[in-house]
């Protein structure tokens, strides 16, 4: 195998000719996050976040009930979340918007981003399509970005999704988040 | 023309960042208390956790009041007043935090960075160990520089940019900005380190008030719920767990916590009448359920958990806050869903079906109010229509999925509805712990249906934790 240190070195590049280089750098500076109390824990705005794990549940509506000057809204094919729990978690439910479509699911989920009136989005992973769901991900991912809305995908299972920046599971016996993937950008 | 220029008496002096580490050499140290007690020397602090846990501070804004090795003299006395010795920890300091963990890490100076293996560029990376996926690329980067003949960390600044960033991608990069002192780039966020906020507020006894009842104790009590609840009103906050500890003296000159009464409440709340009437039902059961050995010493209340209040949680229709984006949302929503339907808010209902506790609404937000049934903790997800369970034994059956029971709890009775064409409703609701066969734990609460004599009842899961 070729040893790179025996090829003649270039000239020593700075950190801006790098950065030149590199062109897309910038995206690695810090981005404006969502703290988690207790866990010490920064959950980036205007990215995907995949949540894994028993605990999830509670543990987003600890966040939002930090957080309380967020709006959320709550996109499912059918709904599971019970209202009555969320309120008594300490959450308003003037804070969120419920929608329940599976045909139009992925429309809505596009028109609530685009609204830019919600902090948080919560939806389930499962009607991602399966073929272009890079595509379909990068979609999502620029209008959170522009939002600056953070997008929750409860999941029960890792999904395959490349195009997810975060990927966290609470399990409810351990109650702390575990970082399975941090993606930068 | 003469120019003016703005001059202020405290000239505004930007610093370079200063990190310090304090890294703990045993895994299980905890360093909660050391982090809280760090504070006084700045505001600017984190908390790497687990099996190699260490606190970050960033110094340079307290410079003014101490040099770095007053600071580091400092720590070392507060570290001892924590029972560590000497040997249990290291500091060192650095331009940024990843450095600054990776000399912790190491023992090394900052100027001996370059010298450090190269199996430390991992310390670099991820200084606060949240990334384990990220750590296996990274394992993968540094076998592959043994392979390149590189066992330095400095080696790693001498590969051609272009193919290392070819091979490694991102990582590279990251690393290199990393390794240069003199650009110091903040590239990753951190969190900073913020003790859990404690209410509590406690009356000692006069020892020749003895005390034995519920009134008296009640109007003592009294006295610490309104400090509690004025405090956290300041605070925009409501309780949702209080506790009220009654401490007696059993043994001459030693007290002890005879009483506790913890109380979660169904909504958070910040009205005193209402927290009094349920301390005062409760207080009530316990002096009922035993007598006191000795007079009351001193009574302790302690706000365990709380919640902002509800009027100060936003809504759509503040008109700071985007109401005619949440009207054209609503309407652009409503070119293919149907409103109230599909898309909806939620109104809770003073029903006791739980499945009809609630009504979908679309108005005026504000209007949907919050209603304070006494009801216990109810599931976040819920199953509508309930499914069907099986037990057998230890065992749940649903469907074709098993799960071990291992206890329950909060037994709930409801019934209501007679008036309606199936004879309304009879049931009693169990949230019982269980085990999946993968060994996970879940919290089911689950529900016996209690049919007439000539129906069939049956076991129905209907809401998970």
């Amino acid at each position: 195998m070729e040893n790179v240190l025996e090829t003649p070195l270039p000239t020593r590049l700075s950190v801006a000719e790098l950065r030149a280089k590199l062109g897309e750098i910038t995206r690695l500076e810090p981005r404006p996050g969502w703290t988690v109390p207790e866990h010490d824990l920064v959950v980036p705005r205007g990215s995907l976040v995949e949540v894994l794990g028993s605990g999830s549940r509670e543990w987003l509506f600890r966040m939002f009930r930090v957080h309380a000057e967020t709006r959320i809204a709550w996109i499912e094919p059918k709904l599971t979340l019970f209202p009555p729990a969320v309120a008594q978690r300490g959450v308003a439910l003037s804070r969120m918007l419920f929608v329940e479509t599976e045909r139009e699911w992925n429309w809505a989920l596009l028109q609530c981003l685009r609204a830019k009136l919600f902090h948080f989005a919560v939806t389930p992973p499962g009607l991602v399509p399966v073929r272009g769901a890079d595509v379909f991900l990068r979609k999502l991912q620029i209008q959170a970005e522009r939002a600056g809305t953070t997008l929750f995908f409860l999941s029960e299972i890792d999904t395959p999704f490349f195009g997810i920046t975060h990927r966290i599971r609470i399990e409810r016996e351990a109650g702390r988040p575990e970082v399975l993937k941090r993606k930068r950008g | 023309m003469k120019s003016s220029t703005l001059t202020t008496d405290f000239p505004i002096v930007r610093r370079a960042p200063l990190y310090f580490c304090i890294a703990f050499l045993r895994p299980e140290a905890d360093v909660g208390g050391v982090a809280e007690a760090c504070l006084r020397f700045t505001p600017d602090l984190t908390v790497r956790r687990g099996e190699r846990p260490a606190i970050f501070l960033e110094a340079s804004r307290c410079l003014a009041l101490y040099t770095p090795e007053k600071l580091v003299l400092r720590l070392r006395v507060c570290l001892r007043e924590w029972g560590f010795a000497e040997t249990d920890y290291r500091i060192a300091r650095a331009s940024s935090l990843p450095r600054a963990w990776l000399c912790g890490r190491e023992g090394i100076p900052e100027s001996a960075i370059d010298a450090a293996p190269v199996a430390g560029i991992g310390a670099l990376l991820d200084p606060l160990g949240e990334n384990p996926d990220e750590m296996r690329k990274v394992s993968a980067m540094v076998e592959m520089l043994f392979m390149l003949g590189v066992r330095r960390i400095g080696g790693v600044r001498k590969l051609p940019p272009d193919s290392a960033i070819a091979r490694f991608g991102a990582l590279y990069s990251c690393l290199l900005e990393r390794l240069v002192p003199e650009t110091v780039v903040e590239d990753f966020p951190w969190a900073r380190f913020r003790p859990t906020e404690k209410f509590i507020e406690r009356v000692d006894l006069d020892p020749d008030d003895t005390i034995w009842d519920l009134e008296p104790t009640l109007f003592h009590a009294k006295t610490l719920l309104d400090r509690v609840l004025k405090r956290a009103f300041g605070r925009g906050k409501a309780l949702v767990v209080l506790e009220l500890r009654i401490e007696c003296e059993r043994r001459r000159n030693r007290r002890e916590v005879f009483i506790r009464v913890p109380i979660r409440f169904t909504f958070p709340q910040s009205d005193g009448a209402v927290v009094l009437r349920t301390l005062r039902e409760k207080l009530g059961f316990e002096f009922g359920r035993r007598e006191l050995e000795a007079p009351i010493a001193a009574l302790e209340l302690e706000a365990l958990e709380l919640a902002p209040r509800r009027a100060l949680q936003s809504d759509f229709v503040d008109p700071e806050q985007s109401a005619e984006g949440f009207r054209e949302l609503i309407a652009e929503l409503g070119t293919k869903l149907e409103a109230e339907k599909e898309v909806f808010q939620a109104e809770l209902a003073a029903v006791w079906r739980p499945e009809r506790s609630w009504n979908r609404v679309l108005k005026e937000p504000s209007a949907v109010a919050a209603i304070g049934l006494p009801i216990p903790e109810r599931p976040l997800e819920l199953l509508d229509p309930p499914e069907p369970l099986r037990r057998l034994g230890r065992y749940f059956f649903r469907g074709e999925l098993r799960y071990v029971i291992e206890s329950s709890s909060q037994i709930e009775r409801l019934s209501g509805e007679w008036w309606e064409a199936d004879g309304g409703f009879t049931r009693t609701y169990y949230r019982v712990r269980v085990r999946t066969v993968e060994d996970e734990s879940r919290e089911f609460w689950i529900f016996r249906e209690q049919r007439r004599a000539d129906e069939k009842g049956g076991l129905f899961l209907h809401g998970i934790y």
